[in-house]
């Protein structure tokens, strides 16, 4: 049974189905997000209308957090299991984080220029991020580094899972120093602090966002299985 | 109004950068899958024929 989800098979049996609601749900998420967040939520009485950035730069962070709890999730399955699927995953995984990371980093800065009056402070939170972006890069160039696609990936996992201590260090950042960067708005713990009205685009971005990385994920997982495929008939001529 | 607003050059940057960003990286990804599935195809074929 363990044996059955590890196989590509299973990978494209379970998507196929799935993969033209999880296209139509993103679009509709997106439309819906980009409504209530440019045109239907009201403007912040402190920040006016560059609050509006918070409704892509917040989901951006998530899914840049999210991707890479994933990535050392899937770098578990390959150290310990050696876990076909989860390689391929993880590889698919590591651009679509990279570019979330690069979107929360760049709708920072933009945000931040009129907020705080610079596009970028070496503040704990946005350097904690920016070395983020530097593990998903030292991921690829590690894995990249092998001319076959499964030798650079037992090094590369493992530096996946290392990283991983950099998650608590990017949540904790604004309350572990003092920092520029505000503090969550949304926790487990209490009610949120933003109005409704702020919440809803946020919650909206922040599905398109998820829901797009699942469909950019199964699409680049298949592109990877069928590179796969061609490398090994290759080289089987 | 959002228009008037001082910070529209930023908020326009952010969403445009974000959009774009998203929409070019999803082309590329499904371009690639279209064309690994294309050379998939014909290596399938070519073998069977070969």
């Amino acid at each position: 049974m363990k044996q059955i989800w590890a196989r590509p098979s299973f990978f494209f049996k379970i998507t196929n189905p799935i993969f033209p609601g999880v296209l139509i749900l993103t679009g509709l998420l997106f439309a819906a997000g980009l409504y209530t967040g440019l045109l239907a939520s009201p403007p912040d009485y402190q920040q006016g209308d560059a609050m509006r950035i918070m409704y892509i730069h917040v989901p951006a962070s998530w899914m840049a957090l999210f991707v890479y709890a994933f990535l050392g999730l899937m770098s578990l399955f390959i150290l310990v299991w050696r876990h076909p699927l989860a390689e391929v995953l993880a590889v698919s995984a590591v651009p679509i984080g990279a570019l979330f990371t690069i979107l929360s980093l760049t709708t920072g800065s933009l945000w931040g220029k009129p907020m705080w009056g610079a596009y970028w402070v070496w503040d704990a939170r946005l350097t904690s991020v920016l070395v983020l972006l530097f593990l998903y890069g030292g991921y690829w160039a590690l894995y990249k580094a092998y001319s076959h696609p499964g030798q650079g990936i037992r090094a590369a996992s493992l530096l996946a899972l290392v990283g991983v201590i950099n998650l608590p260090i990017i949540k904790g950042s604004v309350t572990w120093w003092n920092t520029l960067h505000q503090p969550a708005s949304l926790t487990k713990l209490s009610s949120p602090s933003i109005h409704p009205t702020m919440l809803t685009p946020l919650i909206l971005m922040a599905g398109a966002y998820f829901f797009y990385f699942v469909s950019v994920l199964i699409l680049r997982t298949r592109t990877e299985l069928n590179m796969r495929k061609l490398y090994v008939w290759e080289g089987m001529r | 109004m959002m228009l008037s607003s001082p910070y529209l050059i930023y908020i326009l940057a952010a969403y445009g950068l974000s959009l774009i960003g998203l929409g070019a990286f999803f082309a590329w990804t499904f371009f690639s899958w279209k064309r690994s599935s294309q050379k998939s195809q014909d290596f399938s074929k070519d073998k069977l024929e070969g």
